[in-house]
């Protein structure tokens, strides 16, 4: 299974040839920012560039580019917020992030893709997003900040984040009284129209998508219909934009790959028609998508003889392969049943990436095929978008769980004058029963460093963010699973701890 | 005794120095790499990937636990390194094995992102500071 655009291959290099001159002015304009050189006008160039980079990646479909330059653009956003006072690592991560940028652009038609950590590249610029605001705020073309056109961002960041302080104050409360219900339900419903703030509709991305796998169908010679099935729900933008690159792979690929041309279905008995149903579905806390056509299905005997070619399989594993074993290598980097690169779709770029994005959200993509039935792609993908990797500290309080960002390191330590943050948040009056198992670490970064007493041992999980609060401020609630944890911000919570002593 | 062509810096508060015994390449930064030393970085590294690749190595050690702080430009001398090393054919390609100290957030943070460009060709390694800094 390749990525299925018909686009003609000189439309493809003039995007190359583009983005490399892009890349020059973004790097440059850039540097000047950071250097306090820059202008107005360059800021407002480097951005327009930026925006404009991820919309032409996505015609052309380069979902793996579309996901860095995505992040590129709120590190730029988040840049901008602060003046483009930036410390010399996230001016590395802003570099490196052009270069990745170029080093996917510039691949080969065809070459492997083998060895790029799109996925862990993404992860290192969401841990230093995770220590800046994380909101929809993104640049226009002109350059303007301002909330995404038709996404209903009609409330600042500003004012988010301060509700996401109100909401972390309530589960403070909430702690505190022993979980009052009717303020275990004020929370509740706080947390959730909170999360209703940054949610957009997904239907009219998804017409778009089916107009426009119609069109390529057209072009292609072939009839298809698309139907889409499912609730209008909202999702966060970053599910959005998930969902988006995933849409583009699975439909172009499902018409050029999946849906035969008419005279080829009426040899089958199927009707010259093919159809293609999105499904939509809402399961508890996650997103559900299905794509399922009536096409001919994926021939797993080209998957075979290509692993074979590409030394993904030895001879004699290629002939045992069992056809799931097949269709799991259309997930691997660089590969494409394509030798010859005529279209974009041969360029074997695009489902791991897109697989990259969901799992980066903590979704997860599947793939079922059956010869001349057809194909079956179906990803879900939690609606929370804030996902942040934490240290997972049990309190000395039984029933509190703190967390620290993983950008902070936690040493096994007895430090001088520890706090145990349960106490000072009032959460556990001193001499109270504590949990049996006492740990004392310091978390540190960057020479600053505090000395904890915590209830246990440490772990690390992914959480999701279900009330953002502002990197001022050293408090947030995050989720992992049903458990409701107090993030920490040491380098906030510890000096303003201090301050009010 | 197998010579190597292959400059050391010592200026603008950076030290770098190449190593071949037994061989094993390695180079070791200690102090800070800033703009004024991108050109000599740059210099130094192409020469190191001519001579990783004439003397065959399987690998090249880059220490930089003793290095304070790299900055873009000089990081950007370590991305074009690597790509030259993935543009080779895959049995001239050798690895990059970087120690670092990850008590230092930068080099924990900017040598796994250089490692997202190429994780079968860069490995990371992290050790105590040799108590340079």
């Amino acid at each position: 299974m390749a990525v299925a655009e018909a686009l003609p291959l000189s439309i493809v290099a003039q995007f190359r040839a583009t983005t490399i001159e892009r890349l020059g002015r973004i790097e440059s304009a850039w540097g000047a920012l950071t250097q306090r050189v820059g202008t107005a006008e360059g800021e407002s160039e480097l951005f327009h560039d930026v925006h404009t980079l991820k919309g032409e990646a996505r015609l052309v479909g380069f979902a793996d580019v579309v996901l860095i330059t995505q992040r590129l653009e709120d590190l730029l956003v988040a840049a901008r917020r602060r003046r483009y006072r930036v410390t010399e690592d996230v001016d590395v991560l802003v570099t490196m992030a052009i270069q990745f940028i170029r080093m996917l652009v510039r691949k080969r038609a065809g070459a492997s893709q083998g060895g790029i950590d799109i996925n862990g590249f993404l992860k290192q610029i969401d841990d230093v997003l995770a220590e800046w605001p994380r909101q929809s705020e993104t640049p226009d073309a002109s350059g303007a900040t301002g909330a995404r056109a038709g996404e209903g961002g009609k409330v600042s960041v500003a004012v988010r984040q301060r509700l996401g302080g109100a909401a972390t104050q309530m589960f403070l409360e909430l702690i505190m009284s022993d979980e009052r219900p009717r303020l275990r339900r004020a929370w509740e419903i706080l947390v959730g129209e909170l999360a209703q703030l940054d949610a957009v509709p997904l239907m009219p991305l998804v017409r778009r998508h089916a107009l426009s796998a119609k069109e390529v169908a057209a072009e292609l010679g072939k009839e298809v219909d698309v139907v889409i099935e499912g609730p209008d729900a909202k999702v966060g933008i970053e599910v959005l934009d998930t969902i988006h690159a995933a849409l583009l792979h699975t439909l172009r690929n499902a018409v050029d790959h999946g849906i035969e041309a008419p005279h080829v279905r009426a040899a089958h008995g199927k009707p010259r028609r093919g159809q293609i149903l999105v499904n939509i579905r809402i399961d508890a806390d996650a997103i559900v998508v299905t794509i399922e056509d009536d096409g001919g299905g994926i021939d797993t005997e080209a998957l075979r003889r290509r692993a074979e070619t590409l030394g993904l399989l030895s001879p004699e594993d290629a002939s045992a392969a069992p056809d799931s074993t097949l269709i799991d290598l259309a997930f691997a980097p660089g590969f494409s049943v394509r030798e010859a690169a005529t279209t974009i779709s041969g360029r074997g770029i695009g489902l791991d990436a897109v697989r990259a994005g969901i799992e980066r959200l903590g979704g997860t993509i599947s793939l079922e095929s059956k010869r001349n039935v057809g194909a079956n792609v179906s990803f879900q993908l939690p609606q929370s978008r804030r996902v942040i990797d934490v240290h997972r500290l049990p309190s000395t309080q039984p029933g509190v769980t703190f967390a620290v960002p993983t950008t902070w390191m936690v040493r096994a330590e007895r430090g001088d004058d520890s706090i145990d943050p349960a106490i000072a948040l009032g959460l556990r009056r001193a001499g109270a029963s504590v949990s049996a198992t006492l740990a004392h670490i310091v978390l540190a970064r960057d020479g600053e460093e505090y000395p904890i007493v915590i209830g246990g041992s440490v772990t690390r999980v992914a959480a999701v963010r279900i009330c953002p609060t502002s990197p001022d401020d050293g408090l947030e609630v995050v989720s992992v699973d049903d458990e409701k944890m107090l993030l920490i911000r040491p380098d906030a919570f510890f000096p303003s701890l201090r301050r009010s002593l | 005794m197998i010579m190597i062509d292959i400059p050391n810096i010592d200026a603008n508060d950076l030290r770098a120095a190449p190593n071949y015994v037994d061989g094993q390449l390695s180079l070791s930064f200690a102090g800070s790499a800033d703009s004024r030393s991108q050109g000599a970085i740059e210099t130094m590294l192409g020469r190191v990937h001519t001579e990783a690749m004439r003397l065959g190595v399987p690998e090249v050690a880059v220490d930089f636990r003793d290095c304070d702080f790299v900055n873009s430009s000089c990081f950007k001398a370590f991305i074009v390194w690597l790509e030259q090393i993935q543009e080779l054919d895959s049995e001239q390609q050798y690895r990059l094995r970087f120690f670092s100290d990850d008590t230092k957030a930068w080099q924990r943070r900017s040598l796994q992102a250089l490692s997202c460009f190429a994780i079968e060709l860069v490995h990371i390694e992290s050790k105590p500071s040799r108590g340079g800094s």
